[in-house]
């Protein structure tokens, strides 16, 4: 096998793990807003990340940028917690700020803390020949993350469906808006453990 | 009952774990050797080791090379060298006919993680390719 093809594949089996549910649950919390019609505003969103933890990911691992790993892993459960808050908090996409626009920049910044995190996995077992590994793992990584989001596409359309028979007809809340609050808190509640459990103090 | 599933979710799911070995293996046709160096989370290994033997024949016993005759070649250790979180293991051996029959099985930390991925990377007469093993990988060959 060509090491890029192998890197791609260590690459999506990083992010594909169920047993390793970090990147998932920031991936399901990202999309936990979004419907088939907004398949745009959700695309910008996963670019942004995607923008983001390659930026950080190169620097890290060509050395160029060092984080302490203890601090990175404390961040990364952090961006999963603040994306269910502003999940929640924001009811009213249209009236929030900029029109909700500022989505895509705050996926690119915690596309940054995602990056750092993959390369505190990479650069520990390369020394030299880094840039092909580093182009099939990020490769990799994308095509887990289509295939994460397309299965959260496919829960999310159930959780939807289930909401709908479940509710009462004169329930104020439309089914959007409890699916996002349901996912999003119970995404919350993992995370804010991990958070707790990785605090470096 | 969200509240509920998440409760149940937050006693199961884990942040993501690193659970990789990456070994370089050099293969010098003229002199009939190979050398492994493999580089795994010091963590991992000797959590692993714990379990039975030294780090140094831990490592050398999830590293399993083949010759034409099925005969598994001895590897003898030219060093351990920690770097901050990573440990580094050195084998050398040598082997009869050609290189074309060897065959490596890497099972190192599998019996540890179910999720543990080791990446060989094989360079032999200045060419370089690369292996992957999962648990439950047979040996597979060399070329």
């Amino acid at each position: 096998m060509s090491t890029l093809a192998t890197f791609m594949q260590l690459g999506f089996r990083h992010i594909v793990d169920v047993e390793a549910m970090d990147h998932i649950l920031f991936l399901l919390a990202l999309a936990a807003i979004y419907r088939w019609r907004d398949v745009r505003d959700a695309l910008w969103v996963v670019t942004a990340f995607t923008i983001g933890h390659s930026v950080t990911l190169a620097l890290a691992v060509t050395g160029a940028l060092t984080l302490p790993s203890n601090v990175v892993e404390f961040l990364i459960p952090l961006t999963i917690v603040a994306t269910c808050v502003e999940n929640m908090l924001v009811s009213d996409r249209a009236r929030a700020p900029w029109s909700g626009r500022y989505r895509p920049l705050f996926a690119g910044v915690f596309g940054l803390v995602h990056g750092a995190g993959f390369a505190t996995y990479l650069r520990a077992m390369f020394v030299d020949h880094v840039a092909l590994p580093l182009f099939g793992f990020n490769v990799g990584i994308e095509a887990g993350q289509i295939v994460v989001l397309l299965a959260a596409a496919v829960a999310l359309a159930i959780c939807d469906a289930v909401i709908e028979r479940l509710r009462a007809h004169r329930a104020s809340w439309p089914a959007l808006r409890l699916r996002v609050v349901g996912v999003s808190l119970a995404v919350f509640v993992i995370a804010s453990r991990w958070a707790v459990e990785r605090a470096p103090w | 009952m969200v509240i509920g599933l998440a409760f149940a979710a937050m006693l199961v799911a884990r942040m993501h774990p690193l659970h990789t070995t990456m070994t370089e293996l050099t293969v010098d046709e003229a002199r009939h050797s190979v050398r492994a160096v493999v580089r795994a989370f010091a963590d991992d290994v000797t959590a692993a080791a714990k379990r039975r033997l030294s780090r140094g024949d831990y490592v050398a016993a999830g590293l399993a090379i083949t010759d034409a005759a099925g005969r598994q070649l001895a590897l003898r250790s030219c060093g351990v060298r920690h770097t901050g979180d990573v440990v580094f293991v050195c084998f050398d051996g040598t082997f009869d006919g050609s290189p074309r029959a060897l065959r490596l099985a890497d099972s190192l930390l599998c019996d540890l993680f179910d999720d543990q991925v080791n990446v060989v990377q094989i360079i032999d007469g200045g060419e370089r390719r690369s292996m992957l093993f999962v648990r439950g990988d047979r040996a597979k060959p060399l070329r």
